[in-house]
């Protein structure tokens, strides 16, 4: 099982004020309070509930804003209060933060670029101002924002929504896995709020980014939420995925609270007048018991004797903390996953590990008690561990031991791990599935299921331990026109067993889905179609791209020398009679005077190259028939040692090869007696050493072998044809060149000379009101190298049309032609009819 | 919804251009539209706002906030202002009330409550007049309460502030106990401090101090916004309640579309300081004309469907330099080059009924065929 991302188990945090003097006050702000969020795919976990419900308290638990007063917030399986500083910083590149006030966190006195200049600063994304630029630019498209419309700006010159996007911008660079968004919605127009839930999809499915999405705003969690945790003061009344709890909340609370949201349709008004909260100030008054008992209007005794645990509901992971639902089944607490830490590290013992400890103690202790009282007593095993759980929870330090008894006791009463793999909502079988050839590693592929009945089969071959993400995605504009269909495929291993989905049924579709995979030696089958499993009805006909991303399998290493027999003995280097430098393939013979007598020979390597380094003694030739065994040390050229010639073993041998695959410099290869014969016949011997093995190629080493092709570019989402198109001359290089598109059919063609290694940037500009009269349609072209082959594109089919598009590109030696036209491919419809300048700018050599 | 536009365009009364029945007379004969929560209602006028703008002068030139808007408020209507935050609502509201500060000011404009001009009032006579004629229930009205007086004291600060020293403190308390029923706050809180008040509690002492004085209108700026679902529905609800009670006609100035539904009998819809529709709630909601109008109803979040997202990029002008025409076009996507040249009038469509944009006067009825036509399509 995969270590889950984030996992808050117990957690408690009570303030407290006055003590002093005046009676102590505290309030319970979270109290017992569990989730989890996977590590993948990435998903979106909104945290709803009213003001004091302690949702901001837990955004500000999961920042290490405050620290918790019982309980573990558990990030990547590391207790975050056992964290050393160094895991901190990482945890806090990982971890990033939205706020809810767009206005409040931008100094006015700064353009926007500041913002990003002192995530550099901080973070020290990079050193390079081009590649900066870069990343930044980067940022800003995948929130929906270009550089140009933004960075130059002053904060109060751009829209809420912006300004937020900006915000995620900047956490997007940070590359974080988890962002807490805090309200980051509710101070925004409506109108421009979409903007900003379309960014967290796009971070979630296009980078695996997770949020903890923090609302009391239902009508957005349900647009874009996965899960939802519905607190009421500091407890979880009721979970579920978004769309089961808010079409069907079970919680009299959250029934109450979704009744509530004002409906947007004035002939469906709020029926009854609900009646006022006079237990309003009652809030904090229900400190044993449900919380919610004075408002409740289902409420029962039994709710003021313990606080309900969460029942499980019909649907599964919706579980909902009332005693309505007693008759259900209680929902188990997880135990969380940790991962060990080194043990170098063990200076201290970490309070996780303690805490591990504990609940392995108590579970041991239980369960011995529990043993007893079952044999005493001829009593069911569960409900002596229930009765024990009571008397642990008795004892001194109860604030401590509960949670941790709980907890034990809980795992103690689950039966055994389940071991059965989860199966996906949905799997393809790859029954009638189309052939479509062989995946190579890092090659995007894109394809097209036609309908519902259509299914692809793709191949790759898996080397054993080979590490991969298999990656499908569809929808977003280029690729479906705006519909968001999930992609799905299965992978199917080489034994032609499910290995993983592609895909799942969450509520809203993905437009993108990696499965990460260790591979197993031998060819993998993927699987593509429409699982007829999204609940939008949109499967079928969908283009997608699928692609295997990974490093390609490290070159087969011969199996290691059994290193333990080479470490029976070293012969050092000191004291070595210099014989000089060893040829290639001439054996040079020599003998040992005696125990003291060590000779050393040196060898120059290459790179790569592949020798045998060979001795041989004894045998009747050598040494009249004594069998004494060689004994020899090889070193590399940084002096470490590298290899034995000869073991320990049992009975002499007469000779010994070391295969060595050798880096690029001087070896040195020392003979002498090793003293570790059992035979006492060390010295005196006569020797032979020879290096086998070919002449390294000629070729400088300086040349890297190419691994693996560079990936290459993802294909344009459109390409012009210069087939039609108007020749319009010559471009000067840094002239501004204005025209106009007339309608969809008009092709212009542009022409430059370029000189080999010129670095340009190619733009092309259009929309905003000087150009077009305020239509924003988006520039196009191609560009095309001497060769007449497609180079690179001018424009994209990114959701909103861009105003400018800059293509930077390092020239060979010819002329290249650039195509101008409509695309075609604008989800606006307005495409056609634009004016536009074009240049070619120098950046120089 | 698209379906409800797919019909559009609907056949526009004769003569539909222009035609602006509220700004020729002083009351209306038209008949009032059906009412949502609450009844009565009537088609007298009480508040008329005429050409009014109010510009924020800067050391660059002057921000145009409201730029000449006219509205009739009727007697015992509730009518919602909407519009994103800048779009001058809250502006409109204080310059109804008198209560521009510096740097702003009015430029021009009428406004006359139940036949009296407010602009033309001293400042002596505006003291009296607020509360009494207008009140305003604030913007984040629960940290306008005075934190050191008791609630009692600041409503009966209030009243004798109008009507002179109480001498019957029974019949006063009386009072305060019978507007604490209007608003279904307990009795207890009388002598509560606003610090010992929940927000909805505090957010209902101040509709209690709003109604008080038993004003012919009264505006509640965002009254809402701050509060969580369930008290913002009960808070809603005692606006409307006490709206009913009492027989005040309400402004309810707010950008949640979803309460506006729910409590409203007109909305009119503000974008860059003009007025670019204002209807009954169940036609804007139904069949709204203007683009902006449609964006918003669009941008709702629901609870009910999950749906695409539909993301519009906020393009915001230089408020100094608002641009020729439609002050919608460069966010609009029907606009073409008329836009540019001429500013819509107000058209009136249909009873009560009125968009400022040129989709709607008959001479372009081809190009708001074609526009409704993408909007089925999209």
């Amino acid at each position: 099982m995969p270590t889950p991302l984030l996992q808050i188990r117990d957690a408690t945090k009570v303030y407290s004020s006055g003590g002093f003097l005046g009676k102590k006050k505290t309030v319970v702000a979270l109290d017992n309070f569990n989730l989890t969020i996977d590590e993948s795919p990435a998903t979106i976990t909104t945290i709803a509930g009213e003001s004091g419900s302690g949702k901001t308290t837990l955004a500000n638990l999961v920042l290490g804003f405050i620290k918790l007063t019982s309980g573990h917030i558990i990030f990547d399986g590391e207790d975050i209060t056992d964290m050393s500083d160094e895991q901190l910083k990482v945890y806090r590149r990982n971890v990033q933060a939205v706020f809810q006030d767009p206005f409040g966190v931008y100094n006015p006195f700064y353009r926007i670029d500041h913002v990003f200049d002192l995530v550099n600063k901080h973070f020290s994304l990079s050193d390079n101002q081009s590649e900066y630029r870069d990343m930044v630019e980067t940022g800003l498209n995948v929130v929906g924002l270009y550089g140009e419309d933004v960075l130059r700006k002053y904060p109060h010159q751009l829209s809420g929504g912006q300004r937020q996007r900006i915000m995620m911008a900047r956490a997007y660079m940070i590359k974080p896995r988890l962002i807490v968004a805090d309200e980051p919605v509710s101070m925004v127009d409506a109108s421009l709020r979409a903007s900003i839930l379309d960014a967290m999809l796009r971070l979630r499915d296009d980078h695996n980014i997770s949020f903890l999405y923090i609302t009391h705003d239902l009508s957005t969690a349900y647009q874009i939420g996965d899960q939802i945790y519905m607190l009421y003061q500091g407890t979880t009344a009721e979970r579920g995925t978004a769309i089961d709890v808010i079409d069907a909340p079970q919680h009299p609370y959250v029934q109450l609270l979704i009744d509530s949201v004002p409906v947007p349709d004035p002939t469906d008004k709020w029926d009854v007048n609900i009646s006022l909260p006079s237990e309003e100030e009652m809030r904090t008054a229900a400190s044993v018991g449900c919380r919610y008992y004075p408002r409740c209007p289902h409420r029962m005794d039994k709710c003021l004797e313990e606080q309900p645990p969460l029942f499980k509901m019909d649907k599964p992971k919706h579980e909902a903390a009332c005693y309505l639902y007693e008759e259900n089944e209680i929902a188990p607490i997880e135990p969380p996953v940790l991962v060990n830490r080194p043990i170098t590290e063990a200076a201290a013992p970490s309070r996780a590990r303690r805490w591990r400890g504990a609940a392995a103690l108590a579970v041991a202790v239980i369960a011995a008690f529990a043993l007893g009282f079952a044999i005493a007593f001829n009593q069911q095993p569960q409900e002596v561990i229930k009765e024990v759980a009571v008397v642990v929870t008795a004892t001194p330090e109860p604030e401590v031991a509960t949670p941790v008894a709980a907890t034990a006791v809980e795992r103690a009463l689950e039966t055994a791990p389940e071991a059965a793999v989860e199966m996906p909502d949905f799997v393809l079988s790859p029954d009638g599935a189309k052939d479509k050839g062989e995946l190579a590693l890092n090659v995007v592929t894109l394809d097209e299921i036609a309908d519902g009945a259509d299914k692809h089969s793709y191949r790759f071959t898996g080397s054993a331990g080979q590490a991969v993400t298999v990656k499908i995605r569809t929808g977003g504009s280029g690729l479906s026109g705006g519909n968001l269909n999930s992609p799905y495929g299965a992978i199917y291993g080489p034994d032609g067993a499910f290995v993983a989905a592609l895909g799942d049924t969450a509520v809203r579709p993905r437009r993108s889905y990696n499965a990460p995979l260790t591979l197993k030696a031998g060819a993998y089958t993927i699987i593509v179609g429409a699982a007829e499993v999204d609940r939008y009805g949109l499967v079928g006909d969908a283009p997608y791209q699928v692609e295997i991303e990974g490093e390609e399998p490290a070159v087969p290493e011969p199996t290691p020398l059994p290193t333990a027999v080479a470490q029976d003995f070293v012969l050092a280097p000191e004291g070595a009679t210099d014989k000089g430098e060893l040829a290639l393939n001439v054996v040079t013979l020599d003998e040992i005077a005696d125990g003291a007598d060590k000779h050393s020979y040196r060898f120059t390597g290459s790179a790569g190259q592949a020798v045998t380094v060979k001795i041989r003694t004894g045998g009747s030739g050598l040494s009249g028939g004594n069998l004494n065994s060689p004994y020899g040390t090889i070193y590399g050229p940084d002096g470490a040692f590298v290899a034995a010639l000869g073991d320990t073993a049992v009975r002499p041998r007469r000779s010994y090869n070391a295969q060595l695959s050798l880096k690029s410099g001087t070896y040195t290869i020392i003979v002498g007696a090793a003293e570790v014969d059992r035979y006492g016949l060390v010295g005196d011997a006569p020797y032979q050493v020879e290096i086998e093995g070919e002449e390294p190629a000629p070729e400088p080493t300086a040349l890297p072998a190419p691994a693996f092709d560079p990936t290459p570019l993802p294909q344009p989402e459109f390409i012009l044809s210069p087939a039609g198109a108007k020749d319009k001359g010559l471009l000067v290089i840094d002239v501004v060149i204005e025209s106009e598109i007339a309608d969809a059919e008009d092709k212009h063609s542009y022409r430059f000379e370029a000189t080999a290694g010129q670095n340009v940037s190619i733009k092309i500009r259009t929309g905003g009101s000087g150009l077009s009269g305020g239509n924003l349609n988006s520039p196009y072209g191609t560009i095309y190298g001497p060769d007449g082959a497609f180079v690179a594109p001018l424009g994209d089919t990114a959701v909103r049309p861009r105003r400018s598009y800059n293509a930077s590109l390092t020239l060979k030696s010819g002329v290249y032609t650039i195509i101008v036209g409509s695309a075609q491919v604008d989800r606006y419809g307005l495409v056609g009819d634009a004016p536009y300048q074009l240049s070619v700018q120098s950046m120089g050599a | 919804m698209s379906e409800q536009r797919n019909t559009h365009p609907k056949s526009l009364p004769e003569g539909s251009v222009s035609t602006r029945p509220h700004k020729e007379g002083g009351t209306s004969t038209r008949p009032f539209p059906p009412r949502g929560l609450g009844d009565g209602g009537g088609d007298r006028v009480v508040l008329k706002v005429d050409n009014l703008r109010i510009h924020y002068a800067t050391p660059q030139g002057d921000v145009i906030a409201v730029s000449d808007i006219s509205f009739n408020l009727y007697e015992g209507e509730t009518l919602g202002l909407v519009g994103e935050s800048g779009c001058g609502k809250s502006t409109t509201a204080y310059g109804i009330l008198q209560l521009v500060q510096p740097p702003g000011y009015i430029v021009h404009g009428s406004i006359q409550v139940d036949g009296t001009e407010v602009l033309n009032l001293e400042e002596e006579e505006l003291r009296k007049f607020r509360w009494t004629g207008l009140s305003l229930i604030p913007q984040g009205a629960m940290n306008s309460l005075n934190p050191t007086m008791r609630v009692k004291d600041q409503i009966i600060d209030v009243i004798e502030s109008h009507e002179g020293k109480q001498k019957d403190k029974d019949a006063l308390r009386e009072r305060i106990f019978e507007l604490f029923q209007n608003v279904g706050l307990p009795n207890r809180i009388y002598n509560m401090y606003p610090h010992e008040l929940s927000g909805g509690m505090k957010q209902r002492v101040c509709i209690a101090m709003g109604v008080a004085l038993h004003p012919t209108v009264v505006i509640a700026d965002e009254a809402t916004s701050a509060l969580d679902v369930v008290v913002q529905r009960i808070v809603a609800q005692t606006l409307v309640k006490v709206k009913d009670e009492i027989g005040v006609s309400l402004i309810v100035i707010g950008h949640d579309m979803g309460l506006l539904a729910q409590i409203v009998d007109r909305i009119a819809v503000m974008y860059a300081g003009k007025m670019v529709e204002i209807a009954p709630v169940e036609n804007v909601y139904a069949n709204p004309l203007h683009p902006y109008t449609q964006l918003l109803i669009d941008s709702i979040p629901s609870i009910k469907e999950r749906k695409p997202l539909k993301i519009t990029e906020g393009i915001t002008h230089d408020p100094r330099n608002p641009p020729s025409g439609c002050i919608f076009r460069l966010r609009c996507p029907f606009a073409w080059e008329h836009c540019a040249e001429v500013e819509p009038p107000p058209i009136y469509v249909e009873d009560l009924h009125e968009v400022a944009c040129h989709l709607y006067d008959e001479q372009f009825e081809e190009r708001r065929t074609n526009a409704h036509a993408l909007i089925a399509n999209s």
